[in-house]
């Protein structure tokens, strides 16, 4: 009954966790839910999880049924309208893995994102080249032997990388482990290069970078490299993104987003200043 | 990248008051042993966050208003939107506003998401309002003295025992400060609610944090040698000058502006 579908839309887990508190305020279990719709319990949950899009039917049943008024059943179907609808990234769903199109909606409706990462530069600072590089060595079998979905992912690298520049911006703000720069990727030309648009980044009013020198020794964040979304809805949970090596997983629990954020305010307060670091990068660049 | 600065130690196991404010307004920055206090204390405690952050914004705005363009804030706390900068610079984009937290991790919030606008400039300062000296020699670098400067210290110095010497505290930060600036000044209480004093004191202090609400005279004794601006030292609501009447709420909040002549 439920047709497999990438990652839901930032606005679709919005509106999911919204059905479920109207469900949760009317009083109504989701048995009850489900025997409107004559669907099972499970199906109602997978529409409150966002494993599902919303149908409308089912919202132009259910959403009367708990007792919200004619006007506010209008937005919330057209909101649900809209967060059907795929964003510009599924023009590249032949290089996505179903599992990045969520990352890259999360980014665009973010408010705030913070990230420690500490191999590689953050893909929405990476030049042209560096990207490549990356994406070439990174390649695993069949696009190994297939240049032009690098291209195609290079591309869609330096189209996620306008967002930081756009009216609606968010704060983006990264912690580096030294190794980002140790680690060459590429040649001295392609690292200066980088290293030039990482100080051109750094003087953006929204961007903060800072590094985590390896004299300063490890931090609560040692392990591995996570992002915090912040979304500008008070009831929407900030949200925990994981990347490894054939999947990601996405957290929103209480207590998992509040240890990630506190390793990640130990990591800045650990790491060097937004003004030191760029001093730091200006230093690194000397030496290339 | 040789000799890494000494780190200050970040202890984030005990609930930290900017957090816990942080909480109280409905923020999102703040961990389980903060919302753990914040969870304890009666709802006075969100109506009176939510008050006292009001009473900033109208006092910075009618500052800005009258002309002053420097700003030292101490004990900025974690950033919440519209902040001073954002209010100040809204009305004088080239004002210039300092920043002061002694918490590492509220600073560097401070310093990546409190950006300013084109012409004007924020800036940050890790330091403790117990070291106003350090404060001030540190701010001379940003701010002009010889022209009028807006210190604040919201809902700031109840958190400073009488063993610290709060009153030395101010003094020390008025005297630096040039006629025609001013202090902006809030403060929790009892005066209202004796009967919560045990439950919120209690439950701070359970956390690790010294709370000194004090009486009207002894807020007012912050304000020794100055001129209070209209309507004086009010509670929170009823401190408005150019705007309209905020809507009375029982608070906990003294609030206050006065100029240095």
């Amino acid at each position: 009954m439920s047709e497999p579908r990438s990652a839901p839309t930032i606005g679709q887990i919005v509106l999911s966790r919204q059905l479920l508190a109207l469900r949760e305020k009317a009083g109504l279990t989701r048995d009850q839910a489900g025997q409107l719709l004559r669907v099972t319990a499970a199906t109602v949950r997978r529409m409150e999880m966002a494993e599902v899009a919303l149908k409308v039917p089912y919202l132009q049943i259910l959403l009367p049924a708990y007792d919200v008024p004619g006007d506010e059943i209008d937005v919330f179907l057209r909101l649900a309208d809209e967060a059907n609808k795929p964003g510009w990234w599924q023009r590249f769903h032949d290089v996505l893995p179903d599992w990045f199109s969520g990352y890259v909606s999360l980014e665009e409706a973010a408010v705030t994102i913070r990230c420690y990462e500490p191999h590689f530069v953050p893909g929405l600072l990476q030049t042209e080249e560096y990207a490549r590089q990356i994406l070439t060595r990174g390649a695993l079998g069949q696009q190994m032997s297939d240049p032009t979905r690098i291209d195609r992912q290079v591309a869609l690298r330096l189209e996620r990388q306008s967002l930081l520049t756009s009216t609606d911006a968010p704060v983006f703000w990264a912690v580096l482990d030294e190794t980002v720069l140790r680690r060459h990727v590429g040649s001295p030309d392609v690292m200066r290069a980088q290293v030039d648009r990482l100080l051109e980044a750094s003087e953006l009013p929204n961007v903060t970078l800072q590094i985590a020198e390896f004299a300063a020794g490890h931090h609560p964040g040692t392990y591995s490299p996570f992002v915090l979304f912040r979304f500008g809805i008070p009831e929407v949970r900030d949200m925990v993104y994981i990347e490894y090596l054939t999947g990601a997983l996405y957290l929103d629990e209480d207590s998992e987003v509040s240890e990630h954020m506190e390793a990640m305010d130990r990591m800045v307060a650990h790491a060097e200043s937004a003004s030191r670091t760029r001093q730091l990068l200006s230093d690194f660049r000397a030496t290339l | 990248m040789n000799a890494g600065t000494p780190k200050s130690q970040v202890d984030t196991s005990k609930p930290h008051p900017a957090r816990v404010y942080d909480w109280l307004l409905g923020g999102k920055d703040n961990y389980p042993v903060d919302r753990a206090v914040g969870e304890q204390l009666p709802d006075l405690g969100k109506r009176s966050a939510r008050q006292n952050r009001a009473f900033m914004h109208r006092a910075s705005a009618w500052l800005a208003g009258q002309g002053v363009d420097q700003f030292l804030d101490i004990g900025t706390g974690i950033p919440t939107a519209p902040n001073l900068h954002q209010i100040v610079q809204e009305i004088n984009p080239k004002a210039r506003v300092v920043y002061t937290d002694n918490d590492p991790i509220v600073l560097r919030h401070a310093e990546a998401l409190l950006f300013s606008s084109a012409e004007g400039a924020t800036d940050y300062i890790e330091a403790d309002v117990r070291e106003p000296k350090a404060i001030l020699d540190h701010a001379r670098r940003h701010l002009d003295f010889d022209r009028p400067v807006a210190v604040s210290l919201i809902a700031l110095m109840h958190f400073i025992p009488d063993s610290d010497g709060p009153y030395d505290i101010t003094r020390t930060l008025l005297d630096a400060l040039a006629p025609g600036s001013h202090l902006v000044l809030s403060h929790g209480t009892f005066d209202f609610h004796k009967e919560l004093e045990a439950q919120i004191t209690g439950t701070y202090g359970k956390g690790g944090i010294e709370l000194r609400f004090r009486t009207r005279d002894e807020v007012a004794r912050f304000f020794d040698g100055l001129d209070l601006v209209e309507p004086g030292l009010v509670t929170g609501p009823e401190w408005y000058k150019d705007t309209a009447a905020p809507e009375p709420e029982e608070n906990a909040v003294y609030a206050g502006v006065a100029r240095v002549s």
